[in-house]
């Protein structure tokens, strides 16, 4: 865990491998602030050609994250108040910690749920939909007219790259989150 | 609360639907809901397939290859006016024994088209960055970046923060337990960290360096157990010396800033004093006691516990905080024993002659290890070669 994987910092094509997971979502993430989805990508490019300039004091790609969702609501902030198409009331929800909170865990989120589901068939989206929709697998299969067991198999491949890429992350904030 | 925390909950939320959750993870899910309106609104709108298809569409529309082109025409111009920075920078800091002005125009020269080679060569070899592991009183090891925010409770109450590469220890007027309550924190290799204790007094750790201390300090002393090498500045307190503890020597101070370079695999103990004044003693002999005075260094033999002064240029000694290396008439092997506890690197001598070939010079601590055997290179006194993590040194 302390041999941080910067090789991304150092070499072009791991940057480049970086920029295009990262940058989709935090174009979005711009855009809840902005509404404006031109002005976004300008900002979320100026947050990556900041991290590159800055990259031999980041560690690692979770800090890099760290330092473009700080960049983007700054950014973000300042321009909307630059060029005073505010409105106040607005504004103020904009500026609090719970908007950029709400953003962040918003797309934290979708963003596993998309891994998992991006390589699968429309139907097999379908079953991840409406589980996010709540319903049981018992549900799902109704609705779906498919099994029960098909229902779980495709949750379980949906998701099975994904343990595998989560699980060093996910060790490091259990452990720090269950120390508070 | 910390980025930690809500990477931590969207991450619930998507097991959650991938039926991977747990028990656990599911209570905590629900403790987090139930927590206020704010955290339930929040989840209610994730857990909304619609939601999520049009987050899914605005995501599809976004274009990857127009913004990385973008960002590529941008680094790419910016990277050619820092290689020109960089090379003034090292011809403007660095003096070296053997260097010529008229050969350095050619040789850097000569470099830039090298570099591209060699870059590869030094994939392997990275600086150091903050990280350090603290162990709390009961045991638990937390690991420390220098990202995350975090907040911690030692059992007697005590805060402990944490922001960016910083630690610090808040002073609690009740004392609750009868017991002093210690924590401490390990510096690895290519580490560094810094500590604010109870008491304002600040510490800067370096590569390999352990440090013990109680969370409050008891009502006559505040002492501090060091392995490794560390910079003090001590907040005064006529009544309550510090003294920092090492294997062979004590350093008793009552407010001052100085540096202590106590390594288990070094034949010294080292006592640099900035300012203010303090007392040193050998562990094994406590009459043997030595007052230190500013710019004045203590180096103590560990074998035989002998303790000689001399004047200092402390600047030398202590730019490791700042983010310096300096090395002044220092032997080979001497300055690679520093470069590697920063560097993940490993080095190999051909000829063992060649360890005590010496050099000064500085460098910045976040720089590639590159620029520095390019300045050992341009002396032309050792051949210099990189295999991977190992750095080979071989005669002329």
């Amino acid at each position: 865990m302390h041999l941080s994987t910067n090789i991304w910092l150092k070499d072009e094509g791991g940057f480049k491998r970086f920029f295009e997971k990262q940058y989709p979502s935090l174009c979005i993430f711009a855009d809840h602030y902005l509404q404006d989805k031109d002005a976004s990508a300008d900002i979320v490019q100026e947050a990556f050609v900041y991290v590159w300039s800055k990259r031999e004091y980041i560690s690692d790609a979770a800090a890099a994250r760290s330092y473009l969702y700080k960049y983007i609501k700054n950014h973000c902030l300042n321009l909307i108040r630059d060029t005073k198409r505010r409105h106040e009331i607005l504004f103020e929800r904009l500026e609090s910690p719970e908007f950029f909170r709400d953003n962040l865990i918003e797309r934290e989120a979708y963003e596993i749920i998309y891994s998992a589901i991006k390589d699968l068939s429309s139907q097999n989206q379908q079953v991840i939909e409406l589980s996010l929709d709540g319903l049981s697998n018992k549900e799902i299969a109704e609705q779906l007219d498919i099994t029960i067991n098909t229902v779980k198999t495709i949750k379980q491949r949906s998701f099975k790259t994904l343990r595998r890429v989560l699980s060093p992350s996910l060790f490091t904030f259990l452990c720090m989150f269950s120390e508070n | 609360m910390p980025d930690l925390e809500y990477e931590k909950i969207a991450l619930l939320i998507a097991r959650e639907i991938s039926d991977e959750i747990d028990e656990e993870e599911l209570r905590e899910l629900r403790a987090w809901r139930n927590m206020n309106a704010a955290n339930n609104a929040l989840y209610i709108k994730l857990k909304n397939s619609q939601n999520f298809k049009s987050w899914l569409a605005d995501r599809e529309d976004v274009n990857v290859d127009e913004g990385w082109s973008a960002v590529y025409s941008e680094i790419k111009k910016r990277s050619r006016t820092i290689i020109l920075r960089t090379i003034t920078r090292i011809a403007a800091i660095l003096v070296l024994p053997l260097f010529v002005g008229g050969v350095a125009y050619f040789y850097f020269d000569n470099q830039i088209a090298k570099k591209k080679i060699n870059q590869q060569q030094f994939a392997q070899i990275k600086p150091g960055s903050s990280k350090a592991t603290l162990t709390l009183c009961d045991g638990r090891d937390v690991f420390l970046d220098s990202i995350n925010m975090l907040s911690l409770t030692e059992i007697d109450g005590t805060e402990i923060e944490k922001i960016q590469g910083e630690i610090s220890y808040r002073k609690s007027d009740e004392q609750l337990m009868k017991q002093p309550v210690y924590n401490i924190i390990n510096v690895p290799l290519g580490g560094e960290y810094r500590l604010t204790l109870s008491d304002g007094t600040k510490v800067y750790l370096n590569s390999m360096t352990s440090l013990k201390y109680p969370v409050q300090f008891g009502s006559d002393k505040r002492e501090v157990e060091l392995v490794g090498e560390a910079y003090f500045e001590v907040t005064k307190n006529a009544g309550k010396p510090f003294v920092v503890n090492t294997k062979e020597m004590k350093v008793e101070v009552l407010g001052t800033s100085f540096n202590v370079n106590a390594y288990e695999d070094s034949k010294n103990t080292v006592t640099t004093l900035v300012e203010g004044k303090v007392k040193l003693s050998n562990t094994q002999d406590d009459e043997n006691v030595q007052i230190l005075n500013p710019n004045e260094q203590a180096v103590m033999d560990n074998l035989s516990g002998k303790i000689a002064l001399r004047n200092v240029d402390v600047s030398n000694y202590i730019s490791w905080k700042d983010g310096q290396m300096v090395f002044y008439d220092m032997p080979l092997e001497e300055i690679m024993v520093l470069l590697t506890r920063w560097y993940s690197a490993k080095v190999f001598y051909m000829n063992p002659e060649v360890k005590d070939l010496r050099f000064s010079g500085s460098l910045d601590k976040y720089d590639e290890i590159e620029k520095f055997i390019d300045i050992i290179k341009a002396t032309n006194q050792v051949n210099v070669r990189v295999n991977d993590n190992t750095i080979l040194f071989a005669k002329k």
